[in-house]
């Protein structure tokens, strides 16, 4: 196999690595399949070939970003597949998205923690503890240890909701972004 | 140019349609794939386009895969087979298919036989 193609190869499984590794694999095969009909049955040369699958970034950011769009769902190996994509997406779109990526995960570890501070908040009170730096206070009105406690799992909720909708948002953008590479390409 | 936009519109709105009529009678593997649509300039996208797609709807479960070492120093190839989910949903998209093809006849009878439309502004 060529040195340029098995090169060409190489980089796409590097670009390829927020995947699983079967799905990786599983593409690899794929492209040397298709590379390999080209050259042998189609007589193109190996410049001709790469010319054709566009580059390593390119095709691998393509499948990268069907694979971050099929669905909306949140987990930290689909947070890296997305970081991987916007690393390859571009100079325009690098600041849209890791502010919304980063402020999502930040609404998400504040939903995660307010209720936390809210028990503490709540347990100190009942156990005659003050605990001084947690305190739930809507301008001047600052609500008792027990009725902060369901309140910060209110804000906990809309935290979290305001987290995902900002998640699904994104999601969106990078089906966009996905659609006019394409279309570009 | 607004055309070509349309264009690339209308080819992502019938890409998933075409593969799943080509792919119902019987199994082609990417290549093959790539190379039959080519035939209709329309039609035609790249490899970053249709392999995702393909993995898209094998994932959906609309198709089926399977690698098939073939003979004569030919390379292995993935075949995609479609299946009845699939069949079900190519159905479903035939039906739609014939329901925007009527609306679209319709609409250009009328205006070949001097009806009314009002005329759009801009376009000649």
């Amino acid at each position: 196999m060529d040195a340029t193609l098995n090169q060409y190869l190489e980089q796409i499984e590097k670009y390829l690595k927020p995947l699983s590794p079967t799905e990786r694999a599983d593409i690899i095969r794929e492209i040397h399949s298709e590379m390999l009909e080209l050259k042998d049955c189609q007589g193109l040369s190996p410049q001709q070939i790469t010319a054709r699958l566009g580059s390593p970034k390119e095709l691998a950011s393509a499948y990268l970003g069907d694979s971050i769009t099929e669905n909306f769902s949140f987990s930290w190996n689909k947070l890296g597949k997305i970081l991987a994509f916007y690393s390859l997406a571009g100079l325009g779109f690098m600041f849209f998205l890791p502010c919304i990526s980063v402020l999502a995960v930040g609404l998400f570890l504040c939903a995660a923690v307010t209720p936390l501070a809210g028990l503490v908040n709540l347990i100190g009170a009942l156990t005659g503890f003050d605990v001084p730096i947690i305190m739930f206070q809507i301008g001047p009105y600052t609500p008792s240890p027990i009725v902060s406690f369901p309140l910060s799992i209110l804000v906990s909720v809309v935290l979290y909701l305001t987290g995902m909708g900002l998640w699904r948002v994104m999601i969106k953008y990078i089906r966009v972004l996905s659609a006019r590479q394409r279309m570009l390409g | 140019m607004y055309i070509d936009e349309w264009k690339s519109q209308i080819r992502r709105g019938t890409l998933e349609f075409c593969i799943l009529l080509m792919i119902r009678t019987r199994a082609c593997y990417g290549y093959e794939i790539i190379s039959r649509l080519e035939q209709w300039p329309i039609l035609a996208a790249k490899e970053s386009t249709i392999y995702p797609l393909l993995r898209r709807l094998l994932k959906d479960g609309f198709l089926s895969s399977y690698w098939q070492e073939t003979t004569e120093g030919l390379p292995p190839r993935k075949y995609y087979a479609i299946t009845p989910k699939g069949q079900e949903y190519l159905e479903s998209m035939s039906c739609e298919w014939n329901h925007l093809s009527d609306a679209v006849a319709a609409m250009k009878g009328e205006i070949e036989n001097g009806c009314d439309p009002e005329p759009v502004s801009g376009t000649d």
